[in-house]
C-alpha cells in the first residue's frame, strides 16, 4: 500500500503548526504543505490523492471556504467544514450546546440596540457582549450598568457592520479568577489547563497563565458532551466555574493553540492530534469516496 | 552539518538569521527593526513583511 497523504493546510507556520509537522514526520509521514495565501481551489476538480487534509487556518473565513471545497471532492478532512462553521460562529456554537444539552451561561441574541438593551436588563449586569464571530478575546466587553451598555450598543449600531447587528449577550459568571480550557481529541479528554487571570479576560492570547487542571469526570463528560455537539474531531473547550461550584461551556475552539499546554500537561498534544489525523486517513482509505459516512 | 541560513529584512536590510529547524511560513522577528517578517523560501532564503491580523483570525 502506498504511503499515507496528508496536506496542511495554513497560514502561518506557527509553533504549534511546526510541533503538527514534527509529529508527522516522527510517525514516518511529510505532510504537504497548502499555503492559504496562494492557495487556488477548482472547485469540482479532483484533487491530489490526499487521504485527509488537516486545516489550520488562521483565517476562519479561509478555513471554511477551503473545507467546503475540499469536502465536496471528496477529501477527508480535520476539522469537517461543519465544524469550522459552528465553532466560528457562537450564535451556532450556542444553538449546538443548547441542542445537546451542555449547560451554558445564560444566553441571549437580539438584532437591534433597543431588544439588545432590554435582553441585558432582563439578564442582569454584568453582561458580557461578543461579536459572534471572533477569538482571542477581541471585541469582547463586559458591560457593568445601563451606561455602559449604552455605549457599546450604540457604539455597535452606528461603527460595525452587518455582523454587528446581531448582538450576543450572555450572563457574567463570577468565576475564581480562572477558566478551564480542555482538549478533546476524537473522543477522548487528553488534558485540561486552568487559564488564570487577574483580568475577567483570561485567553493566554490576552496574558492569562496556564497550569495543569484535572481532568476530573465532570470536566471529562462535559467537554467530551460539547465536542460531540459541535461535530467532534479536534477541538478545545472552554469552560467555567459557577461560584457553586458547578461547570458551564462558552465557547469551543477548532483551531486551537496548544503551545502553552504541553510542557503544562506533559500531553503529547500535537502528538495525539498527528494519529488521529493519520487514523482518520487510515478509515477515509479503508471507505472510497462516494461511500456514505 | 547544519550550515546559518541568513536572510535579509525586507524592511531595514538588517541580516535575520533563520534557526535550522525553519519552515516555510513561519514568522520571525527582525533582531534591528521588531519588524514581522514571513519566511518566504528557505533556499534561497526570502522574507516578506508579514500580513497584518485580521477580524476573522483566532483559534
Amino acid at each position: 500500500m502506498s504511503p499515507v497523504r496528508v496536506a496542511l493546510l495554513c497560514s502561518r507556520v506557527r509553533v504549534e503548526e511546526k510541533l503538527l509537522l514534527q509529529a508527522f514526520r516522527a510517525r514516518g509521514v511529510e505532510p504537504e504543505r497548502i499555503d492559504d495565501e496562494t492557495a487556488v481551489l477548482d472547485i469540482g476538480a479532483e484533487l491530489p490523492a490526499w487521504d485527509v487534509v488537516l486545516v489550520r487556518s488562521l483565517s476562519q473565513s479561509r478555513a471554511l471556504a477551503a473545507l467546503r471545497v475540499l469536502e465536496a471532492s471528496g477529501v477527508a478532512t480535520v476539522n469537517p467544514a461543519r465544524v469550522v462553521a459552528t465553532c466560528g460562529d457562537k450564535v451556532a456554537t450556542s444553538a449546538a450546546l443548547a441542542a445537546h444539552g451542555v449547560p451554558t451561561p445564560r444566553t441571549r441574541i437580539a438584532f437591534s440596540p433597543e431588544a439588545a438593551l432590554a435582553a441585558i436588563e432582563e439578564l442582569g449586569y454584568p453582561v458580557v457582549i461578543k461579536p459572534p464571530v471572533g477569538s482571542w478575546g477581541r471585541m469582547v466587553a463586559r458591560l457593568n450598568d445601563r451606561d455602559a451598555a449604552e455605549a457599546v450598543l450604540d457604539h455597535k449600531h452606528h461603527l460595525g457592520t452587518a455582523q454587528d447587528s446581531v448582538f450576543y449577550l450572555q450572563e457574567h459568571i463570577d468565576k475564581p479568577g480562572r477558566d478551564i480550557r480542555s482538549f478533546v481529541v476524537g473522543d477522548e479528554t487528553i488534558c485540561a489547563i486552568y487559564r488564570h487571570s487577574e483580568h475577567w479576560v483570561t485567553n493566554t492570547a490576552r496574558g492569562g497563565r496556564a497550569s495543569n487542571c484535572p481532568v476530573t469526570a465532570e470536566v471529562d463528560r462535559l467537554s467530551r458532551a460539547a465536542a460531540e455537539a459541535v461535530g467532534g474531531g479536534v477541538v478545545a473547550v472552554d469552560l467555567m466555574e459557577r461560584p457553586d461550584g458547578g461547570l458551564v461551556v462558552s465557547e469551543v475552539n477548532h483551531t486551537m493553540e496548544f503551545r502553552n499546554s504541553i510542557d503544562t500537561t506533559g500531553v503529547d498534544i500535537p502528538g495525539r492530534i498527528a494519529d488521529l489525523v493519520l487514523s482518520r486517513a487510515r478509515t477515509a482509505r479503508a471507505q472510497p469516496v462516494g461511500a456514505s459516512s | 552539518m547544519t550550515t546559518e541560513i541568513t536572510g535579509v529584512c525586507p524592511e531595514c536590510d538588517a541580516q535575520v538569521r533563520l534557526g535550522a529547524d525553519a519552515e516555510v511560513g513561519e514568522i520571525v522577528t527582525c533582531t534591528e527593526c521588531g519588524a514581522d517578517l514571513e519566511v518566504r523560501s528557505i533556499s534561497p532564503p526570502r522574507l516578506e513583511v508579514a500580513p497584518p491580523e485580521e477580524e476573522d483570525w483566532g483559534e
